[in-house]
């Protein structure tokens, strides 16, 4: 447990060196979004020089919780906890009326809008039938809105010969809940989810969602996934494992490719050289890095939720990603967690048309393999 | 401290500010208005008797997206007399961009595309609100740096730096800002546009990029700017010398820029600073040199036995390299057990200050000596190094820290270190600043820097050029 009170003093006298490293407030340039300024503010909440009144409140949710002004900080303060024990401290009528909707959605399975019809027929030759060995969870998010990366994984796997299951509905691990501030929610998801992947006993769990894999394997420190399943891993680790084993061919390129690292991926469960590996194992690729990479990477503005709570906000970091990626030289960009590309390309579209930059492909990593395979 | 506006006329300029800029650049927010009018002139910089200060609080946050969002700002400025605050990644701790009126802060951070490089002839220009570990990190990719890496550099911008005269650590061969910036553009105290010729060199007449540069937006907003760039150096070789004393070291630095050898960087700490935080007895220099491989052999080579001819022990590329890998871009980050940040005595508050100032390497050695005398007879800690040297010689950036009692009697007991410390820096014929700038904490000894008839033909220049006295007023004693 962090010392929230000595933390936001400390925050209150820092000379604010974590601003522009922080996913956010790189993207709006408002100085308000550093948290440094976020730790000042828990300060005077808690000296009651402050009251968590509605704007305040609004105030505590422009964070994406992820934690790159931890890597700058060279005392190690970790804002973003502050932040959510602030939001975790918002009751009752405090509570924002768009987040009590998001609230009951994620409670009533009811987040995102019903699942592509045109998964169910994906995923009924895979469904785990009592017991997987090598199980899949793509999360909520991918399984409404990411149809081309569940198909990319597919095939790949399929031409790798690989045995794998699916779950036919997924439970919720409760991710969003958590980092919203609905701590209870999150434990009661989070402990269901556990509950129905562990009645098929896998050996192996890979989590599609670099978000969902951040949830089981660190976040939720309850009875959990870790001390049951021998293996839990993220899409990149378990290609990787794969690619080594199987040694398949890929087709020869002189692409320039770039590579984001996921917040909750890199810099949370410490995977950076899997997915390169991969990228590398692509004959004639040469991989660049973006300015701004592995511990320093910023969000692509999915940011635990704020995606929901503000678009507008994720909408810049999405840009703002786009343009550090194009500055490579890189016609491609890949990212290790698939939900990183939906976001990403979604704001190419509404974005991009003031700048003056090319394209730039932007696939997850499996999709990015399956494309120049040699099958 | 109030505004000068009544609720009222505050609504009115909102009104105008959000026809001219749209809705989503203007803010009237408390978060946003507390927390733009602050700096780095924190509560333990600038204590009040009770040890917290209040801090005045602007009217309204804008953030433009060109020069002409700050032109019509201006000019709504001008027509209701309400001040401006430039604002470029508040950096500083002088207290430059605090709204002592209330008014409109300018947010120039949110002007912050990289307009061309032009790598056929070495050239980078910017809009002034890109953070410089933006630009350096844009112009790595590319090969080429701009080698401006002052400590700051992940928080502070181009407009800041230019407002500030800020120096990098690579300064003692690349230069400071002033040295880089071939042209710029400026939104003048009147709205119009105003644009210097990013030339290499220039005699038609004086050189206005010098007007701007140091005058911490009191006569403008500087809104774009071209620097020279160079090409990623190919070598660095890191060196690290242990001389018996702080004037041995400077010796050796005098000794090195006459023979024509230009390190990227060399600092010294003096004996204290040696003891404390470097663990040896004497005064420690660690230098760089880049380039090509051979120059900095040879460089090394030449400074090396410069320092060697002084007595001084070669320490091998440890240190140095620590410095630059870890140490370069760091600043004082609070901890619970940091003398700086530490809760203080009961009773007591914590205060802390830097008199940097820069002469000749004789007023070097002089200030070092007198002013550790000085801060010792009132209470401080001090410890100095030096970090920025010229041909002629350096600049020395004393810190200090202690405690002061709280009451009646701390503002004057503050004040009265600031004083004597920068009666010390002028006697001595130093410069009251190197590169932290003035705002407040400096204004009242800006008639040392420049003189009575220097203050009085500032004071003209800023009536002539902004005869409302909108823009940032009260800084620079003005």
């Amino acid at each position: 447990m962090i010392d929230i009170k000595e933390n936001s003093r400390l925050c209150s006298v820092c000379p604010n060196m974590c601003r522009d490293f922080c996913s956010v407030a790189g993207a709006t340039r408002h100085e308000a979004d550093s948290p440094k300024h976020k730790g000042a503010f828990v300060k005077e909440v808690i000296d009651e020089k402050n009251s968590l009144d509605a704007a305040m409140v609004d105030y505590f949710y422009r964070c994406a919780m992820c934690k790159a002004c931890r890597e700058a900080c060279e005392t190690d303060l970790d804002t973003s906890e502050l932040v959510l024990s602030a939001r975790t401290g918002v009751k009752g009528d405090l509570i924002p009326s768009k987040l009590g909707a998001v609230r009951e959605n994620i409670v009533s399975g009811n987040m995102y809008a019903d699942e592509l019809s045109d998964l169910k027929s994906l995923l009924k030759p895979h469904l785990a039938k009592g017991k997987a060995h090598t199980l899949l969870y793509f999360g909520r998010k991918l399984r409404c809105e990411g149809l081309a990366a569940i198909t990319g994984i597919l095939s790949l796997l399929d031409k790798l010969n690989a045995e794998y299951s699916v779950m036919e509905t997924e439970p919720d691990t409760g991710q969003l809940a958590y980092f919203l501030g609905f701590a209870e929610d999150a434990r009661a998801l989070a402990e269901t989810c556990n509950r129905e992947i562990e009645a098929l006993h896998p050996q192996t769990l890979v989590v599609f969602s670099a978000d969902d894999l951040r949830m089981i394997k660190k976040e939720f420190t309850g009875p959990g996934l870790s001390q049951t399943i021998p293996v839990i891993q993220s899409v990149p680790e378990f290609l990787l494992e794969l690619i080594n084993k199987m040694k398949p061919a890929f087709k020869d390129t002189t692409e320039k490719v770039s590579y984001h690292d996921s917040c909750a991926l890199g810099r949370e469960l410490r995977v950076f050289e899997a997915p390169r590996e991969l990228i590398r194992n692509v004959p004639g690729v040469t991989l660049v890095e973006m300015a701004f990479n592995r511990d320093q990477a910023p969000c692509c503005g999915y940011g635990m939720g704020l995606d929901i709570t503000h678009p507008e906000i994720k909408a810049k970091m999405a840009a703002r990603l786009r343009i550090m990626a194009m500055q490579t030289g890189a016609t491609t960009l890949v990212t290790g967690c698939p939900v990183c590309s939906i976001v990403l390309n979604a704001a190419a579209v509404t974005d991009m048309s003031d700048q003056n930059s090319g394209g730039i492909e932007i696939i997850d990593i499996a999709q990015f393999l399956e494309r120049r395979l040699i099958v | 401290m109030n505004s000068i506006l009544t609720d009222f006329y505050k609504v009115a300029v909102e009104n105008e500010l959000i026809a001219a800029l749209g809705r989503d650049k203007v803010s009237t927010s408390f978060i946003d208005r507390k927390v733009y009018s602050s700096d780095e002139l924190v509560e333990w910089t600038c204590p009040s008797p009770d040890g917290d200060c209040d801090p005045p609080i602007a009217d309204f946050v804008v953030w433009p997206d060109t020069a002409q969002d700050v032109v019509e700002t201006i000019k709504i400025a001008n027509r209701h007399r309400v001040p401006v605050i430039p604002m470029c990644g508040a950096a500083q701790n002088r207290g430059s961009i605090l709204p002592l009126h209330g008014g409109i802060i300018i947010d120039v951070k949110s002007l912050h595309r990289i307009i061309a490089l032009d790598t056929e002839n070495h050239t980078v220009t910017v809009q002034a609100g890109v953070i410089c570990n933006e630009l350096e990190a844009f112009l790595n990719t590319q090969g080429y740096t701009m080698n401006h890496l002052p400590q700051s550099q992940h928080i502070s911008g181009i407009g800041g730096f230019l407002s500030a005269r800020s120096a990098g650590v690579v300064s003692t061969k690349y230069g400071k800002i002033t040295e880089m910036v071939l042209g710029m553009e400026v939104v003048l105290p009147n709205g119009d546009i105003m644009r210097t010729k990013p030339v290499p060199n220039s005699a038609a007449g004086p050189n206005f990029n010098y007007l701007f540069m140091g005058a911490e937006g009191t006569l403008g907003v500087i809104t774009e700017a071209t620097f020279k760039i160079h090409l990623l150096p190919e070598a660095r070789m890191f060196r690290s010398y242990l001389f018996p004393d702080y004037p041995a070291a400077v010796n050796a630095v005098r000794l090195i820029m006459r023979r024509g050898v230009m390190p990227a960087a060399i600092r010294i700490s003096d004996e204290l600073e040696t003891q404390v935080f470097h663990k040896h007895k004497g005064s420690l220099m660690i230098a760089m040199f880049d380039g090509f491989e051979e120059l900095c052999a040879l460089e090394a080579k030449e400074a090396a036995g410069i320092a060697a001819s002084l007595n001084a022990q070669d320490l091998g590329e440890k240190p140095a390299l620590e410095w630059w890998e870890k140490k370069r871009f760091s600043v004082a980050f609070p901890s619970s057990e940091h003398p700086a940040f530490a809760l203080p005595i009961p009773g007591f508050v914590r205060v802390n200050g830097c008199i940097d100032s820069a002469g000749s390497f004789d007023y070097l050695v002089a200030v070092q000596r007198k002013l550790r005398t000085l801060m010792g007879k009132l209470n401080m800690f001090v410890v100095s190094h030096s970090s920025h040297f010229y041909h002629t010689g350096g600049m020395i950036y004393p810190r200090f820290i202690g405690q002061l009692m709280r009451g009646p009697g701390l503002p004057a007991a503050y004040t009265e270190i600031w004083k004597q410390g920068i009666l010390l820096s002028h006697e001595l014929g130093g410069t009251i600043n190197h590169h932290h700038g003035i705002g407040l904490t400096l204004a009242r000894y800006m008639n040392l820097e420049l003189g009575n008839e220097g203050m009085e033909n500032f004071r003209k220049i800023k009536r002539a050029m902004d005869p409302n006295n909108i823009m940032n007023p009260g800084k620079l004693g003005l």
